[in-house]
């Protein structure tokens, strides 16, 4: 019988090396973070709770169960049967309490399912306030309920074995593969717009009023909007191929993380930068590390 | 185990990839009625058929826009028109915590995007704040949408605008 060998290609695969940028409690790392951003998330919606969050509020109940489908969740939909308010403490306490098991690790899968259906139950309801962090939150809360997380660095006492490691791969693997896609995606339609390139888009959306936190200086020089443009672009369009370049890829991880600190302070999206921080830490830091001892290394040598 | 978990993968990213190079269509119908519903509640669990495309305009024109809108209430006393801005820099974000103003400071898009959804948004935003300030029966409600354009003097840049009025509506619990 003739030996038949899978051509390379097919071979390398984005789980042929398992290894590479992996390190141990890297998923129950991932695990905790998104649990303990998803209540401070969650949090900063209390803060506001009389607008953002009561069947009263700014936006009523009403209205989002109106322009939402028949069949999608909606606590309004209950408020025949029980009292709004009962009904809103009881799915904010179920919410709570399951992320802080979740990112306890006690029974881990479960506490996913349950924190990542309450989270679709509100952003049915709280849907004309959402915008890009929780598209990714619901997106890490989805991979929490799919992969195996809360074997080791959880209260509970499941042991992390091979299989259980193999499959934690994956879902780093997973993990760093979206954080490509999605910065390619966006790199992707800014790279089609020359006003990203000429600065004056980058001008502009630093003085939409409706953004700015902490004001930014606007009377800088048009060589600063015009190249923190392209970099931005550059970053963005390139970010799948410059994480894999060794000592190139700290610096466009810093980079990065400098980009989403920017955006924190200067344009008030402060959840959307705070959860992009932590996700590529989690995601790279692996590699970091490996750029960091390298270094280290040569400089002694 | 691990091939399932490795199909989902391929799965997961293979979609979500083909919908950042719109290799998929926008919409599709669905037949039957239930293939749809199916198709909704696995994409609003999955978010695969969403794009990541942030700051960057969709119909790649390059130009920048944005939306405002001036929320005011009033009142008589003695015969005199009291008023109370609502809204400040364009947005309603005076009535929220500062850390979450980037939250309503997009509502008024809606005006522009989905018209029918903001007309009923804008009686619920009216029906709360007359309803928190008492004393003041009358809103006024303007939605701006702001055209821009960066020119450059010398080594700066200025910002130049056209403003039109896409919704104006004056609101009472009467």
């Amino acid at each position: 019988m003739m030996n038949y060998r899978i051509p390379y290609p097919v071979r390398a695969n984005i789980f042929a090396y398992p290894d590479y940028a992996y390190a141990k409690h890297q998923f129950e790392y991932f695990r905790i973070a998104v649990a303990a951003f998803s209540l401070f998330n969650f949090f900063l919606f209390i803060v506001d709770y009389d607008v953002l969050l009561a069947s009263n509020g700014m936006i009523s109940w009403e209205v989002t169960s109106a322009n939402s489908f028949w069949f999608e969740p909606h606590l309004q939909k209950l408020t025949s049967l029980i009292n709004p308010s009962v009904l809103l403490y009881s799915a904010i306490l179920v919410y709570i309490l399951s992320l802080t098991l979740l990112g306890l690790g006690i029974k881990a899968r479960l506490m996913a399912v349950i924190s990542f259906a309450c989270f679709l139950l509100f952003s049915i309801q709280l849907h004309p306030y959402l915008y890009g962090v929780d598209l990714y939150q619901s997106v890490f809360l989805f991979f929490l309920c799919v992969f195996p997380s809360g074997h080791s660095l959880a209260l509970s006492k499941n042991s992390l074995n091979e299989t259980i490691c193999a499959h934690q791969q994956i879902a780093i693997r997973v993990i760093q593969v979206y954080l490509m896609i999605t910065y390619f995606s966006a790199g992707l339609g800014k790279v089609q717009m020359p006003s990203w390139f000429n600065g004056e888009f980058l001008f502009l959306s630093l003085s939409d009023p409706t953004y700015q936190f902490v004001p930014f200086p606007m009377d800088l020089d048009y060589h600063f909007f015009m190249v923190s443009g392209c970099v931005v672009v550059f970053l963005e369009l390139l970010y799948p191929l410059l994480v894999l370049i060794p000592y190139v890829r700290s610096f466009v991880l810093l980079s990065v993380l400098g980009m989403h600190t920017f955006i924190i302070v200067f344009m008030g999206l402060v959840p959307f930068g705070v959860l992009l921080i932590i996700m590529n830490l989690i995601a790279w830091h692996p590699l970091l590390i490996q750029d960091y001892r390298s270094i280290i290394k040569f400089l002694k040598s | 185990m691990t091939t399932i978990y490795k199909t989902i993968a391929y799965v997961f990213l293979a979609i979500q990839s083909l919908v950042v190079l719109h290799a998929v269509p926008d919409k599709v119908d669905f037949k039957p009625y239930y293939a749809e519903i199916a198709a909704r509640v696995l994409f609003s669990i999955t978010k695969v058929n969403h794009m990541y495309n942030f700051f960057s305009d969709p119909n790649k024109t390059g130009k920048y826009s944005y939306t405002t809108n001036k929320l005011v209430l009033f009142k008589m006393e003695n015969k005199h028109v009291r008023q109370k801005k609502v809204s400040k820099d364009g947005s309603i974000k005076t009535v929220v915590a500062k850390i979450n103003q980037a939250r309503v400071g997009q509502i008024q898009t809606l005006a522009t995007r989905d018209t029918t959804f903001y007309n009923a948004v804008v009686r619920s935003q009216a029906l709360y704040l007359i309803n928190s300030n008492k004393s003041y029966p009358l809103l006024s409600v303007e939605v701006f949408h702001h055209e821009c354009a960066a020119i450059r003097q010398g080594e700066k840049f200025r910002k130049v605008e056209r403003i039109d009025t896409v919704y104006h509506n004056l609101f009472s619990l009467d």
